[in-house]
Formats: structure tokens, C-alpha cells, sequence
């Protein structure tokens, strides 16, 4: 579906349309301005209405009742390109409450430029037929009330209420991560079905939601608390990128069709604009949710990549075996993949997953623990007012992974 | 046809490790990275095997060289790749130069 941004691209368009009628076939009456303001209502109502507007447009409304122009008539494709541009902006109306005044008011100004270019070439359209009065001044009111608007520039919006699109409510990062961290286990806990996609996807996967809980967890959070978290997210993001980065010569076929849209669906939930859509608090609570996930997907992972390894079902391209291989099984290329017969491929491979997953533990830890602090802190002090406590410090002090008593990737 | 396929999986094996092997305090590289990953992926419906190839100088050539590869078997690709490609040259214009 057509996002915010593609349809203000089309409302210009179709404005356009519009004011090349007056070169060409003028309507003389309103037919068509009912659905005309009432979808501009609509929008309006969203990100604010100027004042002097209203009665105006109820007076259109009123006066343009049931009238139609014909299916083909620009102003009808206007009507309809507003129609959906309010049904997706009024879709999700949270995202309008985010925007910001920048984007709201360039909203607003592209509606609204589009009433004045209508409102203008029906008014010389009733001047050239001496269509009745009161239509021709309640159109030159509009005309005049929107003719600010009409001297902004347009613009793509800068928040994510641009991206926003019909179609079922983006589901939540929870959500997401679940599904994800499901398919994840599900195929690699399979003896037949893990793939080096899966390794490195999940791999990569883990290194962005580290990277998206870091910046999350520093953001708004200066203290020295935040800054070690930050480190030991970033340590582990550094670890499973590395895990991810499987040296070419190696390689483990096969098909993971449903990760990669679970893996698809939680980089689009970790996007920063769609994270920014969330307050601070729900952000990091999720994050941390989805970090426990990754610490269950990253067990499965190492699990797996020792099963695969110490089976030796890698595939190894001869290249890298050196020449003897070649010598000892004539008949054989450089460029021919054949089962990794015990290099130290799968061994470096192992090491780097198991010391990623350290590194995650460490951090997931860290992250509870300052979760735990602050929640501590809001129950015993609803003030607006941040102060370190001494549980808060401690965390400094313990760098080092702790049992992880009572997590559960379910809480 | 097959060849020039496993060509271009075997450059865009070498875009993905050039890109996760590289400095990236951006996060982008790791993004783009991944969706290099999900291309492979995707080609191997195909079912054909990757070539191994030696590295060139940037996952940005890496990628153009691999896509000049998947144009050659463009008869081979699904249709549903070559949305992800233009994106992906896209991302590698700002990103892929490492």
C-alpha cells in the first residue's frame, strides 16, 4: 500500500491535474467538492484545522451535498487520493501525535494547497458560466484561506508518519523477536535443515539488536551506568558480527525461507524510525525482552554450529586445502566444494559463537540488572529526578556474568 | 547460464564477508550486510552452487561485479530479486565503499 509520503506525491499530481482542467474542460458548478472537503476534513482534524477553515468548509460541505462530478474528472481522482490519505494518516494517529510540528504543518500545507488550486479553478470556472453567487463567494473564501499554504514548498515528511501505510498494524518488536527467535531455534535445532544462513543470519541478527538495545540504553542516559552497558552491547554486537563473518571458503547449503522473514520482519521492527516511535521506557523494555530471546537463539546457534562441525558436514572449497589434497585425490579442482575433512574452519567458527555469546550474557546481564535498579527506583521514587543508587553502582563492579536466576525469555 | 549465477553468488559470498569484516560504527554495513545474506538466500532456490572467487578491492565492487554476473542469468533470476538488487546498489552507493 501507498505510503503517507507516496500519496502527498500523488495529491500533488492529481492537483496538478486539476489546475490543467482550466485549459481544458472548466466545471462550473461544485460537483465533486463534497468529497473534496470532507476528505480534507478528515485529514485536517488529525493535524489541525486552521480555525477560520472551519465554517468554510461545513458551508462546501452543505452547499455541495450528493453532487459528483463524473468518475473521470480530476477533482474526483482528488477526492479519492485524499479519501486514502486520510484512512492511512487516521490509521495509526499515534504517529501524527509524533511527527512533530514540522511535519504536521507540512501536512497540513499540502492539503490545504491542494483545497486553493481546486477552489481556484472552479472559481474561474463559475466566472466564465455565472454560476449562482453564494457557491462562487464561499469558493473564493476557500480560495482566499488557503492560499498561504499554497506558497509552501513540498516536502517528503522527515518522521516515520511518511512511511506510514495502510495494511495490518505493524506488530510490535515483542512480537517480532518472538516469532523470530521461534524460527530461529526451529531451524537450528534441526539436525536436517540448519543452514550457513541460518548461522550467519541469526549471527547477524543478534549484532543488530545489540547495536539498536546500545544506542537505547544511551540515549538518554548519560551516567557512567549507561556508558558501561553501552560498552558491553557493543562488545557483544563487535562478537556477532564477527560470528556472523564466515570466511568465504566455507560454506553450509540449504533453504531457511521462513527466517528470513522473520529475520526481515525484526530489522524492520529495530529500524530507528521505528524504535523512535516508541517512548524511552517501553524501547528499552523490549529491547531487553528481545535480548533475552537472542541469549536462547545464540545457545541454539552454538549447539548447532558444534553438531554441524563435529559432524563434519561443512563444505570446504579444495582451494584452501592446499596442493597436497589435490596431489592425494587426483581428478579433483581448486574451485570444488567437498566435506571439510578437519581444518581449523569449523574450530575458529565455534570459538567465535561461543565467545559472542559470552559477550551477550555479560551484556544481557548488565542490561537486568540496570532494568531492575530502575524499576526499583520508580516504585520506591515517582520523582522526575534520576539518582544513582548504591544497587545502581554496583553494577560497575560486576562485570563479570552472573547466574541468571528467574529469566525467562516469557517474562 | 548456471556459471554466471554461481559467479554472482560467489561475489556477493565476498561482499557479505568484506562488509562484516569491516569498521562500521554506523550499524550500516551490518545492515547491508544482511540483506546481502538474504539475497543469497533467495538465489539458492536455484539450487546452484557458489563459485568461489578471490576478493576485489570493496564490498561495492564486490556487489557490482556479482550483479553484473545475476544480469548475464537474468533468465535464471526470479523476478522478485531485482527490487532487492536495485536496493542493495542503492545502500552500497552510500555504504559499500570499504
Amino acid at each position: 500500500m501507498a505510503t503517507v509520503d507516496a500519496l502527498l506525491a500523488a495529491l500533488r499530481e492529481r492537483t496538478r491535474e486539476v489546475a490543467l482542467q482550466q485549459y481544458n474542460a472548466p466545471d462550473p458548478s461544485m460537483l465533486g467538492w463534497h468529497r473534496l472537503a470532507r476528505n480534507s476534513m478528515r485529514i485536517l482534524q488529525t493535524v489541525g484545522t486552521p480555525p477560520e477553515l472551519v465554517p468554510i468548509l461545513r458551508d462546501v460541505l452543505d452547499e455541495a451535498e450528493l453532487t459528483e462530478a463524473h468518475d473521470n474528472a480530476p477533482i474526483t481522482a482528488m477526492g479519492y487520493t485524499l479519501g486514502v490519505l486520510a484512512d492511512t494518516v487516521n490509521s495509526h494517529p499515534e504517529f501524527a501525535a509524533l511527527a512533530g510540528h514540522s511535519d504536521r504543518a507540512q501536512l497540513r500545507s499540502c492539503v490545504l494547497s491542494g483545497l486553493h488550486d481546486a477552489a481556484t479553478v472552479t472559481l474561474t470556472a463559475m466566472h466564465a458560466t455565472n454560476t449562482s453567487t453564494p457557491s462562487r463567494d464561499l469558493i473564493r473564501a476557500l480560495a482566499e484561506a488557503t492560499e498561504a499554504a499554497s506558497y509552501v514548498p513540498w516536502r517528503p515528511l522527515s518522521t516515520p508518519l511518511g512511511q506510514l501505510a495502510l495494511g495490518p498494524r505493524p506488530r510490535g518488536l515483542d512480537e517480532v523477536a518472538a516469532a523470530w527467535a521461534a524460527s530461529a531455534i526451529d531451524i537450528l535445532s534441526s539436525r536436517t535443515r540448519t543452514t550457513g544462513y541460518a548461522f550467519q543470519r541469526t549471527a547477524s541478527s543478534i549484532a543488530q539488536l545489540c547495536y539498536a538495545a546500545a544506542t537505547a540504553f544511551t540515549s538518554q542516559d548519560a551516567k557512567s551506568t549507561g556508558r558501561v552497558v553501552e560498552a558491553a552491547l557493543t562488545s557483544a554486537r563487535q562478537h556477532w558480527r564477527q560470528a556472523a563473518d564466515w570466511p568465504t571458503e566455507v560454506r553450509l547449503g540449504g533453504h531457511a525461507t521462513e527466517l528470513r522473514h522473520r529475520s526481515q520482519d525484526l530489522d524492520e521492527a529495530l529500524a530507528p524510525e521505528r524504535l523512535s516511535t516508541m517512548d524511552h521506557r517501553s524501547r528499552q523494555e523490549s529491547l531487553q525482552s528481545a535480548l533475552l530471546r537472542a541469549t536462547e537463539v545464540g545457545n541454539s546457534h552454538e549447539s548447532a554450529l558444534v553438531r554441524v562441525v563435529q559432524g563434519g558436514e561443512l563444505w570446504i572449497v579444495v582451494q584452501a586445502l592446499g596442493p597436497a589434497y589435490l596431489t592425494r585425490h587426483p581428478g579433483t579442482h581448486r574451485t570444488d566444494w567437498v566435506l571439510d575433512p578437519g581444518t581449523s574452519y569449523g574450530p575458529k567458527l565455534i570459538q567465535a559463537v561461543h565467545r559472542a555469546n559470552r559477550a551477550l550474557e555479560d551484556a544481557t546481564h548488565m542490561v537486568d540488572e540496570v532494568q531492575s535498579t530502575n524499576l526499583g527506583d520508580r516504585s520506591r521514587r515517582p520523582s522526575r529526578w534520576e539518582t544513582v543508587t548504591a544497587s545502581t553502582r554496583s553494577v560497575h563492579a560486576s562485570r563479570a556474568p552472573q547466574p541468571r536466576q528467574g529469566r525467562s525469555v516469557g517474562r | 547460464m548456471e556459471a554466471e549465477l554461481a559467479q554472482a553468488l560467489g561475489h556477493l559470498r565476498q561482499a557479505s564477508h568484506q562488509l562484516l569484516s569491516a569498521d562500521d560504527p554506523s550499524g550500516r554495513a551490518l545492515v547491508l550486510a544482511a540483506q546481502i545474506l538474504d539475497l543469497e538466500e533467495v538465489l539458492g532456490d536455484l539450487e546452484v552452487e557458489p563459485t568461489y572467487v578471490s576478493a576485489v578491492d570493496t564490498a561495492s565492487q564486490s556487489l557490482v561485479i556479482a550483479i553484473r554476473h545475476l544480469i548475464q542469468a537474468a533468465p535464471l533470476v526470479p523476478s522478485s530479486v531485482w527490487p532487492r538488487v536495485r536496493s542493495l546498489l542503492a545502500e552500497a552507493d552510500d555504504h559499500g565503499n570499504r
